[in-house]
């Protein structure tokens, strides 16, 4: 490997394992290229004003005399924005570093010479393929500064106000949308330029030679043409003669055609669209939510359970393939996607980190075989999330758990073992029942003993609840198994235990904060 | 557990019912079936119930030839609601004073259920709606609630009778260290000479304890045991109907026909 390429090589891998390095770029690749990062949207905006004013000042400029102040502004000034803006976004683009690195890594691997050259024209390449894109080619024009003295440059205004597309998101669906019609709208204009030419070619032929007509040349008879078929009709330009008048009324009569066809083309393309275009909304709106509980399958249950959650001020999003049942949770405020939960290609869609955002998934669909699926899924996306899934044969539970459900709930048992309590304690039944609904605002509530506590209360008897009317019925203890019932008062407090506390839900408040006030 | 007195009839023998009686019959009480198809009749009687086919248009009556009609309580936990409801209509259209806890799916389902006569009706989703809910909001809450549900712990919630002998009776229960003593602690009180209802004791624990309190008692089994015997009051009850006819109107029993 001679001096240079080892230089190469050495050089590439120190970028690569640089952390500032790294840190800065993706910095600025979340800045200008990542559509959910938060600061991205100031750009966005800052960006547009600067384009917004120096169109303003170039327009301005066209008829009246700009203070130099101004004028500098933005000939220098924006321009220089501008082309900052451009060289940051062709470097992160792509990496230089990377290609070069993969490249001999692959080259080792093959224990070939390391061919330096091919590897640097490879990743400049890559930032070629960058420049020759449309938005590339727009960004680099509106750099170009519009001098007095050169008139033809003021073309670049166009540019710079083309810019303005890249910040702004319609425009980029309105694009997407005529690209999903190519065909149709080749067709038609196709056709448009058939009859065109040939009405052009005709009135030319017809009128051109009569020394009343305004048809004079050929780019007269195009222009009239084109007027004409849009159904604009100026009117400066109007055949005389009878065969051209006739040549009129077909071009008139495909006028009409042509310009329905192209609405309906674009009207059905919206509408063919707008799903995908809520889609993406919501989507939106999901990856603004910093945690959230998922609900796979909209079902009766998860109905219930999406209205609880969400009145104790949980984030939910709901996932289902059902177009209906999607407009059913939207209609109830909530953040749905449809999709197939049994799919990886749905929660790929998501485009999100999952073990950080999602707090739990919930499996709730009223078929045992999706939920399995649904588990099968999610637990190949990661294995960390927590699963919780509802069972409707007792058969399934094992099942479920085998694909990877931390928690099965099988309505059956629960409803048998109420049933049995009841039967048993009708008193004890209430009790329990009330305590978990809070139907007489009694709650039994946790409490995790954190380091503020720690600080000032060191075992049972120091906390003040029975000032708040609380009843401590015991704690859970890291690393021991079992419920510790009824603690003794001299029992001493660790951080991180887990106090289970009986009363009403005001008071559990009240003493939440008082004994994180510390003592008077 | 001891056994009970009691008898129980379980209307039904869909997937909810079989649940119920399978957790019923380890309780001891007296068990029986009653289905309305052959199907369900010969899989009851193959999963060694005691099993009846019954006509709900016409054979209500055959209930008081095969159970004790004053010490029966029933469950209607049939596998479709109309049916369920018309068997809880059924059933109480010929005795108005029984028991009867009815399955039922939705929210709009138990509503026609109560209207129908069932003293209680448990909500299927509901009930595992909420499950689910306190899983993810209270996990410690909610598997020490599961844990006394499942009889996977010795702890146990239990409701205890205060007798004429009771060596607590007339004072007060702030006064008496129980928790410390006997190891276990009293959620709630129902005071029958006060009101039917049940108050729970962090509201105030000063309260005179008299006869024929129920005190509603968290612990150990055995602690509870010792406790019972010592305070000499039945665990369990033995006048359930007690219970159901007088305090029907309390925060148990919400039916229309009382």
């Amino acid at each position: 490997m001679n001096l240079l390429s080892r230089f190469l090589v050495e050089g590439s891998y120190y970028l690569q394992s640089a952390p500032r390095y790294q840190k800065v770029k993706k910095f600025f690749h979340n800045l200008l290229e990542n559509p959910s990062y938060r600061y991205k949207r100031y750009v966005d905006v800052f960006m547009i004003l600067l384009i917004l004013s120096s169109v303003t000042i170039l327009i301005r400029e066209v008829k009246h005399p700009v203070n130099d102040l101004f004028y500098d502004f933005n000939t220098y000034v924006i321009s220089l924005i501008f082309l900052v803006e451009y060289v940051l976004r062709l470097w992160v683009h792509s990496s230089l570093s990377e290609i070069i690195i993969t490249r001999y890594q692959k080259d080792e691997l093959l224990s070939r010479p390391f061919n330096c050259l091919k590897a640097v024209k490879l990743s400049l390449l890559s930032k070629y393929e960058y420049m020759i894109s449309i938005p590339a080619i727009i960004d680099l024009l509106a750099i170009v500064p519009t001098y007095h003295e050169l008139r033809v440059l003021r073309i670049f205004i166009l540019f710079r106000v083309f810019k303005v597309f890249r910040y702004t998101k319609s425009i980029q669906h309105f694009s997407s949308i005529i690209k999903s019609k190519k065909f149709e709208l080749y067709t038609l204009l196709m056709f448009a330029s058939i009859v065109v030419f040939v009405s052009a070619v005709l009135i030319y032929v017809m009128e051109a030679n009569n020394p009343d007509s305004p048809i004079n040349s050929l780019f007269d008879a195009f222009y009239w043409a084109l007027v004409t078929i849009s159904t604009v009709g100026f009117g400066d330009v109007v055949p005389i003669t009878d065969m051209g008048r006739a040549v009129a009324m077909v071009i008139i009569v495909s006028g009409v055609a042509v310009l329905s066809f192209f609405t309906s083309i674009i009207v059905s393309a919206f509408n063919e669209k707008v799903v995908e275009l809520y889609e993406t909304k919501s989507i939106q709106d999901m990856s603004k939510l910093h945690s959230f509980y998922l609900i796979c399958g909209y079902s009766d249950t998860a109905k219930i359970v999406a209205s609880r959650l969400r009145r104790n001020g949980k984030r939910i999003v709901v996932l289902d393939r059902s177009a209906e049942k999607i407009e059913e949770a939207k209609q109830r405020g909530l953040i749905a996607i449809q999709g197939d939960p049994t799919q990886l290609a749905s929660y790929k869609k998501f485009n999100i980190n999952f073990e950080e955002k999602v707090r739990t998934i919930l499996c709730l669909e009223e078929d045992d075989v999706l939920n399995v699926y649904i588990a099968l899924t999610v637990r190949s996306l990661s294995r960390k999330i927590n699963l919780i899934s509802i069972a409707q044969d007792e058969n399934n539970i094992v099942k479920l758990k085998l694909s990877g459900v931390n928690e099965v709930i099988f309505a059956q048992n629960i409803v048998g073992l109420l049933a049995r309590e009841f039967g048993g304690k009708p008193v004890a039944f209430e009790v329990f029942h009330a305590m978990r609904s809070g139907e007489q605002q009694m709650y039994l509530e946790e409490m995790v003993i954190d380091y503020i506590i720690m600080k000032n209360y060191h075992n049972i008897a120091s906390l003040p609840y029975k000032r708040f009317f609380l009843l401590l019925l015991g704690f859970y203890r890291n690393g021991e198994e079992h419920f510790i019932f009824n603690p003794k008062h001299f029992v001493s407090l660790q951080e991180g235990d887990i106090l289970v506390f009986l009363g009403e839900h005001r008071f559990v408040k009240e003493f939440t904060k008082e004994i994180h006030k510390g003592k008077k | 557990m001891p056994a009970s007195k009691r008898e129980i009839a379980i209307f039904g023998y869909g997937s909810y019912a079989r649940s119920i009686a399978k957790n019923v019959r380890r309780t001891g009480a007296k068990l029986t079936l009653f289905v309305m198809d052959d199907a369900l009749y010969s899989k009851a009687q193959h999963d060694g119930y005691e099993a009846y086919k019954i006509d709900m248009n016409t054979e209500v009556e055959k209930l008081s030839n095969l159970c004790d009609i004053d010490n029966l309580l029933v469950f209607c936990a049939m596998h479709d609601d109309a049916n369920n409801i018309f068997s809880t209509i059924s059933l109480r259209a010929v005795y108005q004073e029984l028991p009867i806890i009815a399955i039922g799916s939705t929210h709009e389902t138990a509503l026609k259920l109560k209207n129908a006569g069932a003293s209680k009706v448990i909500e299927k989703l509901q009930t595992v709606a909420n499950m689910i809910t306190d899983m993810i909001e209270k996990p410690v809450v909610t598997e020490l609630m599961h844990d006394i549900l499942y009889d996977e712990s010795s702890l146990k919630i239990a409701q205890i009778y205060i007798l004429e002998e009771s060596p607590y009776l007339g004072k007060f229960i702030d006064e008496v260290d129980i928790q410390t003593k006997h190891n276990i602690i009293i959620l709630g009180i129902v005071d029958r000479e006060l009101s039917m209802d049940l108050s729970f004791t962090t509201r105030g624990a000063h309260h005179c304890i008299t006869e024929s309190d129920i005190l509603v008692v968290i612990g150990y089994d055995d602690d509870i045991t010792a406790f019972k015997e010592f305070i000499g009051g039945l665990r369990d009850e033995e006048d359930w109907d007690y219970w159901s006819r007088e305090m029907g109107a309390s925060t148990l029993f919400r039916s229309e026909t009382e």
